[in-house]
């Protein structure tokens, strides 16, 4: 019996392209490839240590290779705070070798929080706070580095425990940041009065953690049941004329099904300005996940489409330039009572933020303008609920809409959507970080791309080092105590 | 006198318009508070410093000061509306400053000689009109080796069009304003040394794009008969980019100087 003669046969999967990643077990920095199967993209990479990973990045591979023609040239910031030494992303940052500034920046003020969620990738607990000192001095060297700094984002832990936080915000205003956000889970604003009336006067934009509208919602991302907590914070913050925009984390077999109604509710809310949905990062706390089924953007965009009876379609949703553009996609919406109206509709977006194929921008004597007003929209640093945001969505589609009479309710009238798809140690690619436009300030004046913070070991070092910090000086302190002045 | 007076308060009255406010927001100079904070570290003003705002509009950028660089901040302005507004500001700002505000002509300041270790006068020393004697007076007022902060658009003289001498003019301080040599001459001959100078011209163009869109949505919403000032707002687009052609031209320009008194 002879065997018939072998025939070759085809790969299942198509090579997209080779980039660098981390090994998930050791944090080694390994080449990973992207493939494509079944109209799916994986990142597939292997540690010379603990072998073989695969992990899904996009669930839909026209979406991920179409967005690359949207990738805007970067700006170069004012200053660098490192050298470059060991590559990326092992120089953080910002090192000369990135090629973004950071539109976004964020102070993580302390790591305790008043809550405990199974879900944290900051992974909240027994750390460090920054004193006044310390967040003045970042903020000043955010304005050294970028000379017109846009928009700074208080974190945590939960930054609303922190007791000097509205010195904290009112010291960005001081130095002429233009937006200001805070992003909170909304416990204390809901219960705090005092706290409450300060935010009013301070007007910071309020990121606001809000996963869903049922309670088995929080229960599995929580491990508390908080959906009355948020409500009653949201109608506070509407009473008291705060901005929010409420962020939503998405995780597989949890609130997938929820995207839909989390946008309804946001668009018929009298405080909510936009929705930010962030598929769960799966670093610092997070549940059980495989990497294979993870939810990836265009997850996000098929349940708006598919969960919102017809008010969206695909391309109502457009990458982002200024961050590499697989990393987040925007959209803009126009409202007046029941009448919805996404600003793609409007205006031929394509064309004027496709940096690489270059068709030509539309022949309009205002054509300038409107792109520089789209690129201001299509950012990170784009901030929903603000007169700046609702100006440049003027400037973008002013011919094109029945706009109310009252100025200064345009702002009400213009809601964001935004999907952000944070990188975890799976889908880790050192191509998006080192185009990443969101930094976390640290206080040795470093600015680190988000993601790498979170994937690389940045956080873990920081944590430990200004806690160590922290204690240090207490015990100081307490046996300074003892001893009477000589 | 009394007709440099009443102009004054014109002039004054302006700048703490409803048109006023909503074109430039509380922050009245190119470049707000970051421009701000820029001349308060190149007059290194150290904690505890007693320091004046000369004409300091709504007082936002007193109230930061005082903040940013802990120290305490007079404020002197000659509008009725904005003496007010700052007043207020201090009051009812969450985060307290330690700021108190006076209601007073910049020319003659009612200040004790050497009260103050730093003064400054954002995008104002232009519109005074005896420009070296109201000089003169600050550098009476500064404690010797005390520093005077000044920021001031610039322009080449002979180079605006005769379109931009009118309001639009007077609100971007282009009317009455020196070039760039002028000011370094006002305070070199007051007696004063020049320890830095800056020129921040782009933070004008960054405000004429923000002019830019302000105008567009505010002519876009208001009907013509109920705008306060509609003729304004016609002609304002190409006002607009006369100047900004002008910025880029160098004819306009901001600039910034930190001066000291002799010890
Ligand atoms: C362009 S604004 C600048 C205000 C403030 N320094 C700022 O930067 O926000 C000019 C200000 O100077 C004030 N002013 C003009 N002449 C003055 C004078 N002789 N005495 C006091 N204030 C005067 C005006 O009322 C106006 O508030
Ligand atoms: S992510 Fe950016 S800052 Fe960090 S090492 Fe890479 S290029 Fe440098
Ligand atoms: S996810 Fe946010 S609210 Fe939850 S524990 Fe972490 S920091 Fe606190
Ligand atoms: S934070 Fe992460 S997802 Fe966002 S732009 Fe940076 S690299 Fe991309």
């Amino acid at each position: 019996m002879t065997s018939p003669p072998p025939a070759k046969r085809d790969a299942d999967f198509i090579f997209h392209e080779l980039t660098r990643s981390i090994c998930p077990d050791c944090k080694a920095v390994i080449d990973a490839q992207i493939i494509i199967r079944n109209n799916k993209v994986y990142m597939r990479k292997r540690c010379p240590a603990h072998g073989w990973f695969e992990g899904i990045i996009s669930s839909d591979a026209e979406m991920y290779v179409g967005s690359v023609r949207f990738n805007k040239p970067g700006t170069i910031p004012l200053d660098f705070s490192t050298e470059v030494k060991n590559g990326c992303p092992l120089d953080c940052g910002l090192c000369p070798e990135h090629k973004q500034h950071i539109c976004l920046a964020l102070i993580e003020v302390n790591t305790a929080c008043n809550l405990n969620c199974p879900v944290c990738f900051a992974n909240a607990g027994i750390g460090y706070s920054l004193t006044l000192a310390q967040v003045e001095s970042m903020l000043d060297r955010f304005v050294e580095i970028e000379g017109d700094p846009e928009v700074i984002q208080f974190s945590g832990g939960e930054p609303t425990i922190h007791p000097q936080l509205p010195e904290m915000i009112q010291a960005a205003k001081d130095r002429g940041i233009r937006q200001v956000m805070i992003n909170t889970n909304g416990v204390r604003l809901a219960r705090d009065d005092r706290f409450l009336a300060q935010m009013a006067a301070l007007d910071p934009v309020v990121y606001f953690q809000f996963d869903g509208l049922r309670e088995e919602t929080y229960l599995a991302i929580r491990g508390e049941p908080l959906l009355d907590i948020k409500m009653l914070a949201l109608a506070r913050l509407a009473d008291a004329g705060l901005s929010a925009v409420l962020v939503a984390a998405i995780e597989r077999n949890v609130n997938t099904d929820e995207v839909g109604a989390i946008v309804e509710f946001g668009l018929r809310h009298p405080a909510v300005r936009g929705v930010v949905f962030q598929p769960v990062t799966h670093v610092g706390r997070h549940i059980p996940f495989d990497p294979m089924t993870r939810v990836t953007i265009p997850d996000v965009i098929h349940g708006i489409v598919d969960q919102t009876a017809g008010r969206f379609v695909l391309e109502d949703f457009v990458p982002v330039p200024c961050c590499f553009p697989t990393c987040q996609v925007n959209s803009y919406l126009f409202v007046d009572g029941d009448t919805v109206t996404p600003l793609p509709r409007l205006l031929d977006i394509d064309r004027y933020l496709d940096y690489i194929t270059n068709r030509a921008i539309p022949q309009l004597p205002n054509a300038a303008d409107v792109q520089q007003a789209l690129e201001g929209l299509w950012s990170a640093s784009a901030v929903a609920g603000t007169e700046h945001t609702a100006g440049q969505f003027e400037c973008a589609c002013g011919p094109g809409l029945d706009l109310p009479q009252d100025l200064n309710h345009l702002k009400d009238h213009v809601f964001q959507i935004a999907i952000k798809d944070f990188l975890d140690a799976y889908t880790f690619n050192v191509k998006q970080v080192m185009k990443c436009c969101v930094g976390i300030l640290t206080p040795d004046g470093r600015a680190i791309p988000f993601c790498a913070y979170n994937s690389v070991g940045y956080r873990e070092q920081i944590r430990e080092q200004l806690t160590m910090e922290q204690g240090r000086q207490k015990i100081t302190a307490i046996s300074n105590q003892g001893k009477a002045p000589a | 006198m009394l007709d440099t007076y009443a102009a004054k308060i014109c002039c004054a009255d302006l700048y703490s318009s409803e048109l006023a406010r909503l074109i430039l927001g509380d922050s009245l100079h190119p470049g707000g508070l970051r421009a701000t904070n820029r001349l308060g570290r190149a007059m290194a003003i150290q904690p505890g410093w007693r320091v004046l705002d000369l004409a300091c509009g709504m007082g936002a950028s007193a109230t930061a000061l005082s903040r940013v660089f802990r120290c305490h901040v007079t404020g002197l302005e000659l509008g009725a509306q904005a003496a007010a507004a700052s007043r207020t500001r201090a009051l009812s700002e969450p985060v307290p400053s330690n700021v108190a505000f006076v209601r007073g002509d910049a020319e003659t300041p009612p200040f004790r000689s050497g009260a103050f270790d730093a003064v400054i006068i954002e995008c104002a020393a232009s519109l005074f009109v005896h420009k070296a004697d109201a000089i003169a007076n600050v550098v009476r007022l500064l404690r010797p080796g005390g520093i005077l902060g000044l920021s001031d658009v610039t322009v080449t003289p002979g180079s605006l069009p005769p379109e931009l001498d009118g309001t639009i003019g007077m609100m971007l301080c282009l009317t009455d304003a020196l070039p760039p040599d002028g000011y370094q001459a006002m305070l070199e001959n007051a007696g004063l040394t020049i320890t830095a100078q800056e020129n921040l011209s782009n933070e004008v163009l960054t405000l004429l794009a923000e002019l830019r869109t302000k105008l567009n949505v505010w002519q876009q919403f208001t009907t013509p008969a109920a705008s306060p000032a509609s003729d304004l707002a016609e002609s304002a687009p190409a006002l607009l980019s006369q100047v900004e052609a002008l910025v880029q031209q160098g004819q306009i320009g901001y600039w910034h100087y930190a001066a000291r008194k002799p010890a």
